[in-house]
């Protein structure tokens, strides 16, 4: 199939086999030079880098030196976030994935194991939750700097009080219009585990949650067949 | 992007490198822009240091202008 497409676009592509495709991986990667499917049948397997030096792989990597010589260390700056807590969001959200569901969600939502997570729930430790008046299972409003959203809470321990805790698994609660849009220096990556938030009782969903509901439904529609002539 | 949020995250990684020697830490910084910021923001960065590089920090603005020197106009 990726033949058919490579060739379609205009990349000629002729594998006979797969052992072709390694072949030219050998040819094209100083590391890799050493392979061959028939190395792989003989050996079982091969850890990189295999090639002159180290013909049957390298089971062990960086024995007695790195790659460079000698190790070396950097004295680096810590860079905080600027995101902090203060009176007005005292608590920090972060946020996360379970095993159980890992992102199904993002997929097809199709496979069975989308039943062992029903919802997001906003985990609470049962100090801050006392304080604001929120009862396990309850809706509560969840607000930051950037939005809000609204979920059931779920009083534990498992967070430490000031720290709250939910999953961004399901479109119905949008974890991410909370998270602010600061990212890592380094890699840009998003700082989806500190947002300062408060949370507070509601009465269910937010009004946005509401349309979204409503869209969602309208968009997924499908239309009636035309009836036959 | 806003010069002011390129502003910002240059003077992050500047601020990562500050505790190097200041030449050092204006190679890693101009090298860590090149290497991995879009051509685009580049260009946006490389622009706002011409306009007078407002809120850029000394080894910031040390590193875009080596970045600039590199550059082919």
């Amino acid at each position: 199939m990726t033949q058919l497409l490579s060739n379609a676009l205009g990349y000629p592509m002729n594998y006979t086999c797969a052992s072709e495709i390694m072949d030219e991986i050998a040819a094209t990667t100083p590391t890799f030079a050493g392979v061959s499917f028939e190395k792989l049948d003989r050996l079982g397997s091969v850890q990189w880098p295999c090639n002159e030096q180290a013909p049957e792989g390298t089971p062990v990597m960086h024995i007695g030196h790195f790659v460079r010589g000698m190790g070396q260390f950097v004295l680096t700056e810590y860079v905080p976030t600027d995101e902090k807590v203060g009176p007005r969001f005292p608590l920090l959200l972060t946020t996360g994935r379970i095993l159980s569901q890992y992102n199904v969600g993002a997929q097809t939502r199709r496979t069975a194991n989308s039943l062992w997570h029903e919802e997001d729930r906003l985990e609470i430790h049962p100090h801050d939750a006392e304080e604001r008046g929120i009862r396990d299972g309850e809706w509560v409003r969840l607000e930051s700097r950037a939005g809000a959203t609204a979920l059931r809470a779920l009083i534990t321990e498992r967070v430490s009080p000031g720290v709250v805790y939910t999953t961004f698994h399901h479109p119905d609660t949008q974890t991410n219009v909370v998270t602010t849009e600061f990212s890592d220096w380094a890699t840009n990556c998003p700082e989806y585990k500190v947002t300062a938030v408060q949370v507070s009782p509601a009465n269910g969903p937010t009004e946005w949650q509401h349309s979204y509901r409503a869209l969602n439904e309208r968009t997924r529609k499908i239309a009636e067949p035309a009836p036959a002539k | 992007m806003s010069p002011e949020k390129l502003t910002y995250m240059a003077n992050q990684i500047a601020r990562f490198f500050a505790a190097q020697p200041k030449e050092q830490a204006v190679v890693a910084t101009c090298d860590h822009i090149r290497h991995f910021w879009d051509p685009r923001m580049r260009s946006q960065i490389l622009a706002h240091l011409d306009a007078g590089g407002e809120g850029l920090d000394p080894i910031t603005r040390a590193a875009v202008a080596k970045l600039r020197e590199d550059t082919p106009a």
